[in-house]
């Protein structure tokens, strides 16, 4: 069974690239603009096997997201992973503080991705 | 003009002041002094400072009067031989007008951006397009596939079904040609009759010569008379049985003859067969013919194998490729977000300068409030999110973090 993907980035070109890739590759992918859509389809049903959010968003933003998704009941082991052009150190070391599983820059290529994918999400 | 040229001549209040103070001292002084003050009893030190305290005076309220004209006029007014400077109200005029300027850059630079988001989508769309064709060709291969196993197990059948045939045949074949072996063996030995022929012969001379001896009684028994009669009928007797065993063997001779004749056509017609090889050979070729057959369609089986395995491994780097190209088209986010930075800072580039036309005509200058440029500059740098706009920065203005970001790319907690 194809593994579910949630990609949360309120830029459509990086959403649609990487659901496209994603799905070129097997994967079940939903997306959402930012981390008030990401919080509503989670507390709709979605049970993702992993999520893929940027950090600045409007609404709400990454870090906000990765605090509210692993306070969600049933969601604190689920895996996060962000795909951001942020790079200060600060905010990186606060990812991870929040429970984020990794932080990747923008550009990453579609090999590395799925590289970083297979290793969180093993037997994919 | 340079500044310094400009500087080194009188503003035309300044002259005014010079004329008004001349003209007090050398045209009131000498009537002052002559009319007035000897009349009041006045002497001479007091009738100097008075003249010099009419002559500044007039001098200072000429002057002001004249720069608030000047002011009303919104017109500043410099030495003639000196070269003009820009008008402050102009310069703030100016000033403002960077507000728009700086608008339709900034939405320049949005069309710029909406442009690159519709292409890129464009573009994703036609890679998917490009992953749904091949998937579909892939499906097509998988049914191909599907199809090529079960001939290649149907063949597989076939040819165990076909070796079993051959093997029977083959086996058929061995058995006939030693049957064949066989029965030539008996024939050459029914051969052997003939040479029962030469006894024949003997038997033939024995009879003969019994013949004679017959012959030769009878004439010894007819000289005998009387006493050789009953000699005489054993000697025709004698004869007449070599005259049957002649006969007996002439037949047996000709019987001989028939029989070595018909087994020679016999042993003849199968040594041609043999040679010419026709039903075995034709069995043979069946044989080989069918073998052949097999190891064709075996080659262009594997064939067909080898083709959909290849043709599997294309779709495999298609989807690889296009997940680079997928990869690669978040070039344009990267780019959005430095154009969007850039905007942010033209913005406050106008800000700043609404705020400097401000206190050039309107508001009194407050050093205090006026954050310079190159400190908005210096603060830029708490606004970037990349590592490239930070070193960019750096490279122009040589300032900035001076903490290195090493941290990688790809980093999992």
């Amino acid at each position: 069974m194809a593994k579910k993907i949630l990609i949360v980035d309120d830029s459509p070109t990086m959403t649609m690239s990487v659901k496209s890739s994603l799905q070129m590759n097997g994967f079940e992918v939903k997306t959402a603009a930012d981390g008030v859509q990401a919080l509503t389809l989670l507390k709709g049903g979605l049970k993702p096997d992993l999520i893929i959010t940027d950090i600045n968003m409007p609404h709400m933003g990454g870090l906000e997201l990765i605090k509210n998704v692993k306070a969600l009941p049933g969601f604190r082991f689920v895996p996060i992973l962000t795909l951001t052009t942020e790079s200060d150190a600060g905010k990186r070391d606060e990812g991870k503080r929040l429970g984020a599983t990794g932080w990747l820059v923008k550009p990453i290529s579609g090999a590395d991705l799925l590289k970083v994918i297979k290793q969180v999400l093993p037997g994919t | 003009m340079s500044h310094s040229q400009s500087k080194s001549f009188p503003s035309i209040t300044g002259l005014v002041s010079i004329v008004l103070t001349s003209a007090v001292l050398v045209g009131l002084s000498p009537w002052l002094h002559e009319e007035f003050l000897p009349s009041m009893g006045i002497g001479l030190p007091w009738d100097f400072a008075i003249v010099l305290l009419l002559s500044y005076m007039a001098s200072t309220a000429g002057s002001w009067l004249l720069s608030r004209a000047f002011q009303r006029m919104h017109v500043d007014v410099e030495w003639p031989m000196a070269a003009k400077h820009m008008p402050r109200q102009q310069v703030a005029d100016e000033v403002r007008e960077v507000a728009p300027y700086l608008r339709v850059m900034s939405e320049q630079l949005d069309g710029a951006i909406q442009e690159t988001e519709q292409g890129v989508l464009s573009l994703i769309t036609s890679l998917n397009a490009i992953h749904t064709v091949s998937d579909r060709q892939m499906q097509r291969i998988n049914t191909s596939d599907e199809s090529g196993a079960a001939m290649s197990s149907a063949l597989e059948e076939k040819m165990l079904v076909d070796k079993q045939l051959g093997m029977i045949l083959q086996m058929f074949v061995d058995k006939q040609q030693a049957d064949i072996a066989i029965n030539m063996g008996r024939i050459k030995r029914l051969q052997e009759v003939q040479s029962l022929t030469g006894l024949v012969a003997d038997i033939s001379q024995v009879a003969k010569q019994t013949n004679i001896l017959s012959i030769n009684a009878a004439v010894e028994a007819a000289r005998a008379g009387d006493s050789g009669r009953g000699f005489a009928v054993l000697a025709a007797e004698i004869r007449l049985l070599s005259n049957r065993t002649a006969e007996a063997a002439i037949n047996i001779s000709a019987k001989i003859k028939a029989a070595t004749e018909g087994i020679d056509d016999e042993l003849r017609n199968a040594t041609e067969a043999d040679e010419r090889g026709t039903a075995t050979g034709s069995m043979r070729k069946v044989i080989v013919d069918v073998d052949e057959m097999q190891q064709r369609f075996s080659v262009a089986c594997r064939s067909l194998l080898k083709v959909i395995d290849g043709v599997k491994l294309g779709h495999h780097d298609i989807v690889m490729q296009l997940s680079e190209a997928m990869g690669q088209i978040q070039f344009q986010d990267v780019i959005r977000q430095r154009v969007e930075q850039v905007q942010k800072s033209m913005e406050e580039l106008n800000g700043h300068m609404q705020n400097m036309a401000d206190q050039l005509v309107d508001k009194p200058w407050d050093p205090q409030t006026m954050v310079s440029l190159r400190q908005r500059l210096d603060q830029q740098v708490a606004s970037y999110v990349m590592q490239s706009q930070v070193e960019t920065h750096q490279g122009v203005t040589g300032k900035g973090p001076t903490q290195a970001n090493d941290r990688p790319n790809i980093e999992l907690f």
